[in-house]
């Protein structure tokens, strides 16, 4: 999955070339579930309805490792819908707690859109969100 | 409590579980015809697409 916000992605090269500093990630990083397909330019839909709270979940990660890099999350995640009709759930989109919070990432869910049922459960194993390419 | 768990990932196929017994069902699809939410690979009727995948 996942690519770098096209605005973060810039700022790590221009970081690691020094010309300019690098924008720290304000810890606490939450999922936000999308019900359009995100792009490195263009937030997705963020979900709505009972069951889902806007802003996403807090979700913490396991360190990166070599060749190729890529990350995972440690948090199982889970959201049940309530809202009294069906969800359609195409990306994920990670941000930062920033007091105007940064997308530092993208990506899409295998198989999507999925629907989710009212009174179902959208759920997200540890390791199933792979982090890689960045 | 009834209903399913729906488990996605970024690189893995996407599957659901009874929430209760665990057994693996079919997912949830929606009808495009008239909205209803059923399983997907049912027959469902409703005098449009029969099995909701249009």
């Amino acid at each position: 999955m996942a690519a770098l916000d096209q605005t973060t992605g810039d700022n790590v090269l221009d970081a690691l070339l020094g010309t300019a500093s690098f924008v720290a990630t304000v810890t606490g990083v939450k999922v936000r579930l999308t019900t359009t397909v995100p792009t490195a330019t263009s937030n997705g839909t963020q979900l709505s309805g009972a069951g889902y709270t806007a802003g996403g979940t807090v979700a913490t990660w396991n360190a990166a490792s070599s060749g190729p890099q890529v990350a995972t999350n440690i948090t199982v995640l889970s959201w049940t819908n309530s809202s009294g009709s069906s969800w359609s759930i195409a990306g994920l989109e990670i941000w930062d707690q920033a007091g105007t919070p940064v997308r530092k990432l993208f990506g899409s869910w295998t198989g999507q859109p999925i629907t989710v049922a009212n009174g179902n459960t959208f759920a997200v194993a540890a390791g199933a969100i792979s982090i890689s390419g960045v | 409590m009834a209903g399913k768990i729906i488990w996605a990932s970024t690189t893995a196929p996407t599957y659901a579980v009874d929430r209760e017994t665990g057994e693996v069902l079919p997912l949830d699809a929606v009808c495009p015809d008239c909205g209803v939410t059923f399983d997907q690979g049912d027959v469902h009727e409703c005098g449009g697409d029969p099995d909701g995948s249009a």
